[in-house]
């Protein structure tokens, strides 16, 4: 009866050991992946995502215009890091995710807009400083002059 | 790529090196001070040079060195000029610092010229705000050499935070305001040489041109001068800088202590001095891009950059002139703070009858509760230290318009200066959260300029000079 059992009970366990495999072997598979805002009003965001094993594994942080990673825009190496910061980005939709030197999925896929403050509202908050700034200059020279 | 350019030990030991020499230093200045004018105010007797330094050491804080890099990382090129127009507070406080000694020979603080001239509700709306910031500040200069550390020597944040807050408490408890300006002499030069060598190494071995092309390819807002949020932070941080220095206990104790007839060139002079400082600090940020450094965080870019440049023997260098800017600032914010808390909260609200003994012991406490206090608000790393700076713009810059007023125009009432503190305060925290970090200070200025130009119109508080003038202190043992 055991030896009638000991092929089934082979098959199963390897059928585990095989198809679990990858499970088994990247305990750190799909790591998460978070971004700091969904939508950036001045252009920077910060990523961050979890330990993997090691401090010296290197990931691979692609930040794309379109969901299928086509068009990378950023292509970080990083290693000894769970976090970054980003800066500089245009108007527009942005994918993140991070994969391994093999091109492999290592965390989920986050996204995030920029959408810069509008120009006309910034040139206004302009104007209103330099009128404080030129009449807070002439009120010192003045009153200074005044009182001399 | 992050990799620790100084071993963690050998960091702890060029603090302890540095440690021990500046709280010597301080204990052998501290010997000469007699009375509690020698330790608040240096014997009110500092010539230009010393002046000049000290203004100069004090104004180029870690923020110059860690905040700078940050914003130009942040904004780009709008950033490294927009911080680097914080040299005009100092400039445009030359002349009033002439105006403050002339008006008050006899004065210590800032709260008291507000107490005198616009009366105690005003004066605890200031109290408030200057504490609030002064706060704020000793918090951004702890966190910044916890920041520092860790990004030079992988050193844990809460130690390096640690030992820098207890060498600066230790050597101010020492030597008063004496030790805070003869070491702040010192350090203006390590900073000065320190940060042009910094910026010549990486304009010869990075290049203007590789700069441009790996920002122009991954950070092009940084490049473009129609950057929205930038245009909106320049004025902020112009008025943000003004109202730190018209307001703080830290530049009019200063005023009071330098010799007659020094106060407005030694200002001129360093805030002249000081305004290429963070353009040179801000362009190594572009570079980080190029170097492959990709910041976690970006209050970090500055060091990181520079350390790579200079390689170990260059991030022992980096943390020297950091740790320098760090040391000159957070001992002058010490000193004045606990000025402030001893003059005016317990001298003026608690014991008006305190001796000059019981000043000088408490002044001694106030510093050592200082130092507790902003360990405690080091230990969780609530924002970047950009964030954490620019939240207090909104306190400092509502006391812009009723400073000046309060100096050169005697009709502005005091009702009318609290309102317009208090006012301008609420409304550039609700700017800072409703819009960003970056509107704060400029809001604050505008809402505080209206109430006063509203005071002047419908009231004349005709005050007499005279009275700042006879103000009386304890003065002997």
């Amino acid at each position: 009866m055991l030896k009638s059992l000991a092929m089934p009970i082979f098959k199963v366990l390897f059928i585990i050991v095989v198809f679990m495999h990858p499970v088994l072997s990247h305990s750190d598979i799909r790591q998460q992946l978070t971004v700091s805002t969904d939508l950036a009003t001045e252009g920077y965001v910060t990523l961050n995502w979890d330990d993997f094993e090691g401090d010296e594994v290197s990931v691979n942080l692609q930040v794309a215009t379109d969901q299928s990673f086509q068009t990378l825009v950023r292509d970080l190496k990083l290693r000894g890091q769970k976090q970054v910061h980003l800066s500089g980005f245009t108007d527009g939709s942005y994918f993140v995710r991070l994969v391994d030197d093999e091109r492999q999925l290592l965390t989920n896929e986050v996204s995030f807009q920029v959408k810069h403050r509008d120009l006309q509202m910034a040139w206004l908050l302009f104007a209103v400083g330099l009128v404080l700034f030129v009449l807070l200059l002439f009120s010192i020279i003045r009153f200074t002059h005044q009182n001399k | 790529m992050i990799d620790a350019q100084i071993p963690p030990q050998t960091a702890l030991i060029i603090l302890a090196v540095f440690g021990i020499a500046w709280i010597a230093f301080g204990w052998w200045l501290g010997k000469s001070n007699k009375t509690i004018d020698d330790f608040m105010l240096a014997g009110r007797s500092v010539g230009l040079a010393l002046a000049s330094a000290t203004a100069m050491a004090t104004w180029i804080t870690s923020n110059t060195t860690l905040v700078a890099p940050q914003l130009t990382y942040q904004f780009g090129v709008w950033g490294m000029i927009g911080y680097s127009m914080a040299a005009l507070g100092l400039i445009f406080f030359a002349p009033m610092a002439k105006r403050i000694k002339s008006l008050m020979p006899a004065g210590y603080t800032c709260g008291d010229f507000i107490r005198v001239r616009f009366g105690r509700v005003a004066w605890y709306v200031f109290l408030f705000v200057s504490f609030f910031y002064a706060l704020g500040w000793l918090v951004s200069l702890g966190m910044a050499g916890g920041i520092l550390l860790q990004a030079l020597s992988g050193l844990d944040y809460h130690l390096g935070m640690t030992v820098i807050l207890a060498i600066c408490v230790a050597y101010t408890l020492l030597g008063g305001l004496r030790a805070v300006i003869a070491t702040d002499y010192i350090q203006t030069l390590i900073i000065l040489c320190g940060v042009l060598f910094i910026g010549y190494i990486c304009w010869r071995d990075v290049g203007l041109t590789t700069i441009y092309e790996s920002v122009a390819r991954e950070q092009p807002q940084l490049l473009n001068l129609l950057f929205p949020a930038a245009i909106m932070f320049l004025f902020n941080n112009i008025f943000f800088g003004i109202g730190e220095i018209f307001h703080s206990n830290v530049w009019w104790s200063r005023a009071f202590a330098f010799r007659e007839g020094i106060g407005k060139r030694a200002y001129l002079i360093a805030g002249l001095l000081w305004l290429p400082i963070p353009i040179v600090t801000g362009f190594i940020a572009l570079a980080a891009l190029a170097l492959n450094i990709y910041p976690p965080s970006p209050d970090m870019v500055g060091p990181l950059v520079a350390a790579k440049l200079l390689g170990s023997v260059g991030a022992v260098f980096v943390f020297i002139v950091v740790f320098s800017a760090l040391a000159s600032s957070l001992d002058s914010l010490l000193a004045a703070t606990s000025d402030l808390l001893t003059q005016d909260v317990y001298r003026g609200l608690l014991y008006p009858q305190a001796s000059s003994t019981q000043l000088y012991k408490v002044s001694k406490y106030v510093i050592l509760g200082l130092g507790l206090l902003t360990w405690l608000l080091c230990l969780p790393r609530v924002a970047t230290l950009g964030e954490l700076l620019n939240f207090t713009g909104a306190f400092v810059a509502s006391t812009i318009w009723p400073i000046v007023f309060g100096l050169y125009r005697s009709r502005l009432a005091g009702n009318f200066a609290a309102a317009a503190m208090a006012l301008g305060t609420l409304c550039g925290l609700v700017a800072y959260f409703e819009i960003g970090f970056y509107v704060a200070a400029l809001t604050s200025c505008l809402v505080s300029l209206l109430i006063c130009a509203l005071g002047l119109l419908l009231r004349d508080a005709s005050f007499d000079w005279r009275q700042l003038k006879k103000m009386e202190k304890a003065r002997d043992y």
